[in-house]
């Protein structure tokens, strides 16, 4: 008796095991055993690997308003006020190691997806030459990003792809050498430059992707930062070319329009649709009470041009247009700089940038007009720079290009007679693409290329009342300290930090 | 399981008499027996047993089959196949003396003549069927009383009754010191002629024994008080129970009894500080706020350190908290124990070391809790009414400035900034200007006529908030006959809390029934259903927009009246993003939570002593939150309205298949369990959303009727499984030498094969040393003593599905006018991936003192954790994936455990009992992953809950020089310590400043009785938990920016003590905020001592014909605290900043037993 229920219990446990399987399932993801086959699954990779980076998406993306890459570098110039004090160390260069900042470097991996990408579609059966514009798209990502942080915080560490597919063996790389760090910056966009569309027109349904027009943009820039003043002036030349289709929009104010999207003055610009991509500039800018229509829409009011600098604007510029120096709020009360200093209201830091227009469609903080990064403003009057410093001497040609962004503000052209130096001429242009490009994250590269930003940054501290520590090391921001930490000791800080 | 042993338990209990007074030991079944009796032959008999002998002529055929086993084993087999039931005096036998015996069909007598005619053992039969052995002995200890002679005898008579008032029948009453004795009637009636001087001990199982002088009382009512802490209690352990004594884990034991159920909404909130080494922590004291449980600390650093929760065998898992959808969340209400109705709880066991938990292997690394619900008795049907309402009160409120105070701070703050800015006054020093500055006339916020006039502001944490009220309402009916049991409740709750809108109802229903179908199977099934419906208000920490309803109340400007002249919500101009408290109540938002937990099982015992069994079962959770935010706030006016709804359903199955064997040889007893287990977990949910409603009147129920171009839905499914094979063995040598040896083997299926399968071995031994004869002369001090030693291992794979490499889909990106989507690299997969390990030495004490009066239980445990099991295990920050699920490192825990209960004064009319319990651990880490990436100021050995900060200096003041590493620092900031002196301020300043772990943990219970009154008071609480600074501080130095006054933000009264111009000697800095944090500036250890809850209870006098008994009782919680922690609540504070208050309550309640 006893035995036979011992061999029953025994039976009885096999047999359930055999019912009972070990099995785990996550029903709702994509088994990377069987990824990617298709075409479309490469165009979803790619999107996802080579602009998942490039947004401005409420607080995602590299370009998003509140923390990105533009908003600091302008935050950390002299121009740039906030109302929220907590901004100060960055306002006013006394940063040690802000959390933005590192937040900007945590992008440096984006580099990375995009190469194990490449390499995921290389063999996926599809057009030839569509796969050779994904994999264009994807390298010009990488020139792109490696610039925006070399920009930022000098070399970076950059991984190859042999190590990038084994990453549990931790590998510890250290920071690229500055001409390592160039050539991977200009071969990357050299390499997708040579592959891409030069642009696409307003309608294109492939607006928005990379373009030959973009890539050659970064490497004017990068071409600006470096000194590489001949390579510029071809670049900024190039951009020229009627092909690429850029033109100036003829009044300030319509550029930045959702009328306007997608305007020939714009080298590339974020997509921004409802539901998709929404960016927050206006809450970022607008005060509480101040009567925007529609009425209700969010408004947080930090973002502001400082009093000082305001003051440098002529009156007649229209770029004041889109600047908002006094208004009457819903309840009555006028602000205005003398006003606000007195009651410490909003304008009592600043004036407002306000530059786009207010989405009519704007719902609570989300508006969708199209986010610039880049413009062909820009694209001039760096050429225009770039002649000067290249030839050392103040040309016809540099002072029109100049001038082309100077008329159109309604401000009188300057004629060659009007420079005393070629240091005359850099100064002026250097306060030319202040008023003129705000808020667009020019102006901390621009103040480090013409070798004032130590002297602009105390200057603006001391006329505001504010302490500062800015020394010429805060031209690059301090690495993130984890980064240092997974070093070991072959990661070297930036200097001064 | 629980049946059977507790069976087995209840007869061998007859044979244990512990209190070395020689008394009459006798059974509980006699209890049971008579009140049988009583149905057929009521108030007959009247025991007395210095009665002569009569034989009572016996016709019950009993069949004995056995070879050299005890007595003892005799008689058990005698009590088990009838009704007789033995009685004898301890010591006077020896039962322990093998006999053996075979005889078929015979009566009573002739076996007992078999068995004790050979070993001179003499006995009577009575004519109720009790057999008293050794009745000779009996008679002549009864005559020296008697002839003792000059001592006066006389009659006494009396009633012993329970501390309900119930009679208590078959109590043995017994002169001291002689075996004079008798027990008492079906009305617990007795009467005994004693001598004048002598002193009568009172005893019955499972009550305390009392001894009454007799002096010159002729009556004698007793009233025996249970004995909470008794041997031979039952302890629930894992598949099955043992008594306390045979226990080698260390394993705590709630009976629920003396907590008060009805007050509370979960079970959780009774918990704290009643176990030693659980630690229950209410995360907020919201209307059915969650609870953390934590046994002996918190040392997985990945997967968790909940323990395993067990439900009737049913090891059910928390159902997650849902998303609302919106930036809205609804805090942390309780999704485990909320299914379960507190007055259903029969018991809650606590498993804490690897010996007790091993038997759950690879889930029991952070202990196990057991709880057990009532089942039916075999009884006459009892209906049970208890009811309680409640109202409740906030302890402690936010204390911000007045309207008048804030007008007056808002002023000052912009003339220390304007100071500040035109280098002026204090800040001479500080601030350098150039030529550009051009100063600007300071001009005030408020004119002092403006501040004079406000002489009413706005109490916006009063507008939301509102007296509470709860109301609770339970039912239950229990009963059964020999063959079947059953046991059915109703619970109804609800509960409005003190802030507005967050109200709670819940419905829990409870049906078991067990049915003895033959002599070999028996069957039984349980179904416990719940409906918790929850109003959720808008919680959460967020600050701006994102502010919940007490953020938003407690921060709002009190200048600012709730409606405008339109009677629209007031918005503060200045920061007009910042909803309206008021306006939020508006939200609806609603989370409905059904559970069914249903199982069933059949088991057999073919043979005696093996039991098979089957369980199956099904815990089904079902949760919906739906909600709606409409126009009149905020959100919703961007939105237009916003609807949403999530769904979550999980269904687990289980499936236990357990054989047990208990064999007792000799001095030798046997217990083997060998099982196996089955469950599966599968996972669905599903959301929907839209937003641009034309209306609000629809809420979540149209939401196909929002205009928005892109509604939102998701849904999405999991499924694991898990499957194990365990064993166990308890034996027992003489009841003295115990040891209990378990193994388990999990495999679960989120591992791959090959690293699937973990073992979970443990052994454990115990020694009763008091049982030793050399340790008899102490036994009138010390009465039990055990010690307990072990060892084993256990796990913990809560990790979820890390193995695997998938992508997942994304964001779109637009290109043209089509949405792209995107596919992203979601999770590289770590095939590597394993168990976490936990090994456990635990060393245990347990000490009875004087009859058990006191008794001590001590634990020492030290816990390491190896092959810590994290999801996010990070790699070089380069990778695309920057980190990896993986076993890494290991942590070491350990501590110890006090329980002490003691029984202080025990009479006829009043006692008083104490339980205090105290524990200590300490979490650290012992290795580090070789990969470990530490900061410079992290060290291998750290704590893990580890709290790094600059080390601060006090705030500069006027003069002083700013420090090289902080150049920019102005007076009254915080300075703080450039530790290695590089005149820079980096992570190489940054130190241990301690962990958020307390030192110690405590309880203490009193329970006093005095006739028909009871009182009861309970204590618990923590010391020295480093915490950073509380609301009212964060608030005193002007919030996060140092500035929101200038915002018209409120602010803590503690602002008007900040550092100033015209205040240099404040400890609070100056709100001009300082660039470089606080520093370890508002970092506090901690403490506090919390009054849980007094109770006063009367047991009206009541006439059996209404109801059995009846108890009134008044009932405060969190009565008071005494803490050094500024902020509401030290417990329930969540990240220091608006909590929900904690409220006090004041309850009226009556249990009516039919």
């Amino acid at each position: 008796m006893k035995t036979n229920i011992i061999l029953l219990v025994i039976s009885i446990l096999c047999l359930t095991n055999n019912s009972c399987e070990l099995e785990s399932k996550v029903y709702d993801s994509i088994n990377a055993s069987t990824y990617p086959k298709t075409e479309n699954d490469v165009d979803a990779l790619v999107t996802e690997a080579a602009y998942g980076a490039f947004r401005n998406d409420a607080y995602d993306g590299i370009f998003n308003v509140a923390n990105g890459i533009n908003i600091l570098s302008d935050l950390t110039s002299d121009y740039s006020e906030c109302t929220w004090r907590d901004r100060s160390p960055l306002l006013y260069g006394r940063w040690t190691f802000p959390w933005q900042m590192a937040r900007i470097y945590g992008y440096s991996n984006w580099i990375s997806k995009m190469e194990l990408t490449a390499d995921r579609i290389k063999d996926v059966s599809m057009d030839a030459n569509k796969l050779a514009q994904y994999q264009a798209e994807l390298k010009c990502g990488q020139g792109w990003m490696a610039f925006l942080l070399y920009d930022a915080f000098g070399p970076i560490v950059i991984a190859d792809l042999e190590t990038l597919k084994d990453p549990l063996q931790n590998k510890i790389l250290p920071r690229l050498s500055d001409e390592e760090m160039q050539t991977y910056i200009e071969t990357r966009l050299k390499e997708a430059a040579s592959v891409l569309p030069y642009s696409y027109k307003k309608g294109d349904a492939n607006y928005g992707r990379f373009t030959r027009g973009l890539a050659n943009m970064v490497l004017l820039k990068f071409y600006m930062k470096t000194k590489q003043w001949q390579k510029a002036e071809a670049m900024g030349r190039e951009l020229m070319d009627t092909k690429y289709g850029y033109s100036l929009v003829p009044n300030y104010k319509d550029i930045f329009t959702l009328a306007n999207e997608k305007n020939a003055e714009t080298i590339w610009s974020i997509n921004c649709v409802k539901g998709y991509q929404e960016q927050y500039w206006q809450p970022h800018v607008l005060p509480s009470d101040y009567p925007s229509v529609p009425l209700n829409i969010t408004k947080w009011g930090g973002w502001k041009i400082s009093w000082p600098f305001f003051h440098t604007y002529d009156k007649k510029d229209k770029r004041l247009d889109v600047i908002c120096s006094e208004y009457t709020g819903t309840t009555g009360l006028i602000h205005n700089e003398d006003n606000d200093i007195k009651t410490n209201g909003n304008l009592k830091y600043g004036a407002l940038p306000i530059k786009y227009e207010i989405d009519p469609n704007t719902v609570g903080e989300k508006s969708t007009i199209d986010w610039i990064i880049y413009r062909y403003a820009d694209a001039l009057t760096l050429l225009s720079e770039a002649i000067v410093r290249n030839h050392n001497v103040v040309t016809q040609e540099a002072v029109d290009l100049l001038n082309k962004i100077r008329t159109r503000a309604g401000l009188d052209a300057y004629s060659l007679n009007d420079f005393k130096s070629v240091d005359d001429f850099l100064d002026k242009l250097l306060l030319e693409r202040g008023h003129e490009f705000f808020y667009e994250g020019c102006r901390r590269q621009d103040l480090i290329r013409h070798g004032k930003y130590v002297e602009y940054m105390k200057e603006k501290c001391e006329t505001l009342g504010e302490s500062t520590l800015i020394n010429k090391n805060m031209e690059l921001w301090p690495l993130p300290q984890n980064v240092i930490d997974e070093g070991k000791g072959a990661i070297v800080q930036n200097p001064g930090y | 399981m629980l049946e059977h042993y507790s069976k087995k338990q209840q007869s061998i209990y007859k044979y244990m008499n512990f209190s070395n007074i020689s008394r009459l030991d006798t059974s509980p079944t006699i209890k049971k027996i008579v009140t049988i009796m009583k149905l057929t032959t009521l108030g007959l008999i009247l025991f007395a047993l210095n009665i002569s002998a009569t034989v009572y002529s016996q016709q019950t055929k009993l069949s004995l089959n056995a070879n050299n086993i005890s007595i003892k084993e005799v008689l058990y087999q005698i009590e088990s196949k009838s009704d007789y039931r033995f009685i004898y005096e301890v010591g006077k036998i020896n039962v322990d003396k093998k006999v053996s015996i075979h005889v078929k069909e015979k009566t009573i007598d002739y076996i007992l003549s078999n068995v004790f005619g050979k070993e001179g053992v003499k006995y009577e039969i009575t004519d109720h069927n009790l057999i008293l052995i050794n009745p000779t002995e009996k008679s002549k200890s009864v005559a020296p009383a008697i002839s003792i002679g000059q001592q006066k005898q006389k009659r006494i008579s009396g009633t012993v009754v329970d501390s309900n008032g119930q009679p208590i029948i078959g109590a043995n009453v017994v002169e001291k010191g002689t075996t004079n004795g008798i027990i008492t009637d079906v009305d617990g009636k007795f009467a005994l002629n004693v001598s004048s001087s002598s002193v009568l001990q009172i005893s019955y199982l499972g009550y305390l024994t009392q001894e009454i002088a007799i002096k010159n009382k002729n009556n004698l009512d007793v009233k025996l008080v249970e004995d909470t802490q008794k041997l031979d209690e039952v302890v629930v352990v894992g598949y099955g129970t043992v008594k306390k004594r045979d226990l080698t884990g260390a394993v705590s034991s709630v009976k629920m009894d003396d907590t008060p159920t009805n007050t509370i909404t979960t079970v959780s909130h009774a918990l704290a500080g009643k176990v030693a080494g659980l630690q229950v922590t209410q995360n907020s004291a919201q209307v059915g706020g969650g609870s953390t449980f934590r046994i002996r600390g918190a040392a997985s650093t990945g997967a968790g350190n909940d323990p395993l929760i067990i439900i009737d065998g049913f090891p059910v898992s928390s159902s997650s908290t849902l998303s609302s959808g919106t930036i809205y969340n609804a805090g942390s209400t309780d999704n485990l124990l909320e299914s379960i109705n507190p007055n259903d709880i029969e018991s809650i066991e606590v498993l804490k070391d690897a010996s007790a938990t091993a038997i759950y292997g690879s889930r029991a690394g952070h202990g196990v809790v057991i709880i057990t619900t009532k089942r039916g008795k075999s009884q006459k049907a009892s209906v049970t009414y208890s009811g309680s309402v409640s109202f409740q009160t906030i302890a402690k409120n936010y204390d911000m400035l007045n309207a008048q105070d804030f007008m007056r701070q808002r002023n000052e703050y912009s003339y220390e900034v304007w100071l500040k800015q035109n280098a002026k006054d204090i800040y001479k020093d500080y601030i350098t200007l150039n030529s550009s500055h051009v100063e600007k006339p300071y001009a005030p916020y408020y004119t002092e006529e403006e501040i004079a006039a406000k002489t009413d502001g706005t109490d916006w944490v009063g507008a939301v908030t509102r007296t509470g009220e709860q109301q609770s309402h339970n039912v239950s009916l229990r009963g059964g006959t020999e063959k079947t049991n059953y046991m059915a409740s109703v619970n109804y709750i609800y509960q409005n809390g003190i802030v507005k809108n967050n109200d709670m109802n819940r419905i829990t229903g409870l049906f078991n029934l067990d049915q003895t179908i033959s002599s070999i199977f028996k069957t039984g099934f349980s179904l416990n259903v719940s409906h918790n419906k929850y109003d959720n208000v808008e919680l959460g920490n967020g600050e701006d927009e994102l502010s919940g309803i007490i953020a938003s109340a407690a921060g709002f400007d009190p200048c600012l009246p709730i409606y405008d002249e339109n009677g629209n919500y007031t918005i503060n101009p200045y920061i007009s993003f910042v909803p309206n408290p008021v306006s939020l109540l508006n939200i609806k938002d609603k989370t409905v939570k059904d559970r069914i937990l249903a199982s069933a099982y059949l088991q057999a015992e073919p043979i005696k002593g093996l039991v098979l069994k089957v369980n199956v079962g099904v815990d089904r959770r079902n949760q919906t939150r739906k909600n709606y935010i409409p126009k009149t706030t905020l959100v919703g006016q961007n939105v237009n309205g916003e609807a949403n709804i999530y769904q979550n359903e999980s269904t687990d199955y289980l499936m236990d298949l357990t054989a047990n064997y208990n064999k007792t040889l000799g001095a030798n007893n046997i217990n083997a369990l060998l099982g196996y287990s089955y469950q599966e977990f599968n996972n669905e949910g599903f959301n929907a959303g839209n937003e641009g409603f034309l209306t609000d009147e629809f809420l979540y129920y149209n939401i196909g009727a929002g205009q928005y171009s892109k509604p939102w839905v998701g849904s999405s499914g999991s499924k694991g499984a898990l499957g194990s094979y365990f064993g166990r063995i308890n034996y027992s040598l003489l009841d003295r030498y115990l040891c209990t040896l378990t193994l388990r083997t999990d495999g679960a299926s989120n591992f791959e094969e090959n690293h699937r399968w973990g073992w979970f071995p443990s052994v454990a031994l115990g020694w009763r040393f008091s049982e030793e004869s050399f340790f008899k002369p102490l036994s009138n001090i010390i009465s039990n003593g055990k010690l307990r030693i072990s060892y084993g291992t256990t796990g913990n794979s809560n990790i979820g599905n890390r193995t695997l490499n998938f992508y997942q889909t994304g964001v779109y990106t637009v290109f043209g006018t089509t949405p792209h989507i995107q596919v992203y690299n979601a999770q590289m997969g770590n095939p590597k991936l394993t168990w976490e390990k936990t090994k456990e030495f635990n060393l245990g004490l347990d000490l009875g003192l004087l009859n058990n009066r006191i008794s001590l239980v001590a634990e020492f445990f030290n816990r390491t954790i190896s092959d810590l099991l994290v999801s996010g295990k990070a790699l070089m920050s380069y990778n695309e994936i920057s980190s990896i699920a993986a076993n890494i490192g290991e942590t070491q825990s350990s501590g110890y455990e006090l329980t002490l209960n003691t029984e202080n004064i025990v009479t006829n009319d009043f006692s008083w009992s104490t339980a205090l319990s105290l524990s200590h651990y300490n979490d650290r880490w012992k290795n580090r992953d070789p990969d470990w990436k530490p900061a410079v100021y992290q060290s291998a050995h750290d704590p893990i809950r580890a709290i790094y900060s600059y080390v601060s200096d006090g705030l500069m003041q006027v003069g002083e020089k700013a420090p090289a590493h902080q150049k920019s620092l102005l007076p009254g900031q915080i300075k703080l310590k450039d530790l290695n002196n590089d005149g820079k301020l980096n992570d190489y300043d940054k130190v241990l400043i301690g962990k958020n772990d307390p030192s110690l943990i405590f309880g203490l219970n009193n329970i006093l009785k005095y006739k028909r009154f009871d009182l009861s008071f309970y204590f618990y609480g923590e010391l020295n938990r480093l915490m950073a600074g509380s609301y009212y501080e964060n608030l005193a130095r002007g919030g996060s920016n140092g500035n929101w006054i200038e915002s018209g933000r409120n602010l803590s009264s503690g602002y008007v003590k900040r550092w100033s111009y015209k205040n240099q000697s404040s400890k609070y800095p100056t709100t001009i905020a300082s660039d470089f944090g606080d520093g370890d500036y508002y970092y506090k250890k901690i403490s506090y001592l919390r009054m849980r809850n007094i109770m006063l209870g009367y047991k009206v006098p009541i006439t059996p014909k209404i109801a059995q008994s009846l108890r009134l009782y008044i009932d405060i919680n969190n009565p008071f605290i005494f803490t050094n922690w500024s902020g509401l609540d030290p417990e329930t504070d969540n990240g220091n900043n608006y909590a929900y208050p904690n409220v006090r309550s004041f309850s009226f309640g009556l249990d009516i037993n039919f």
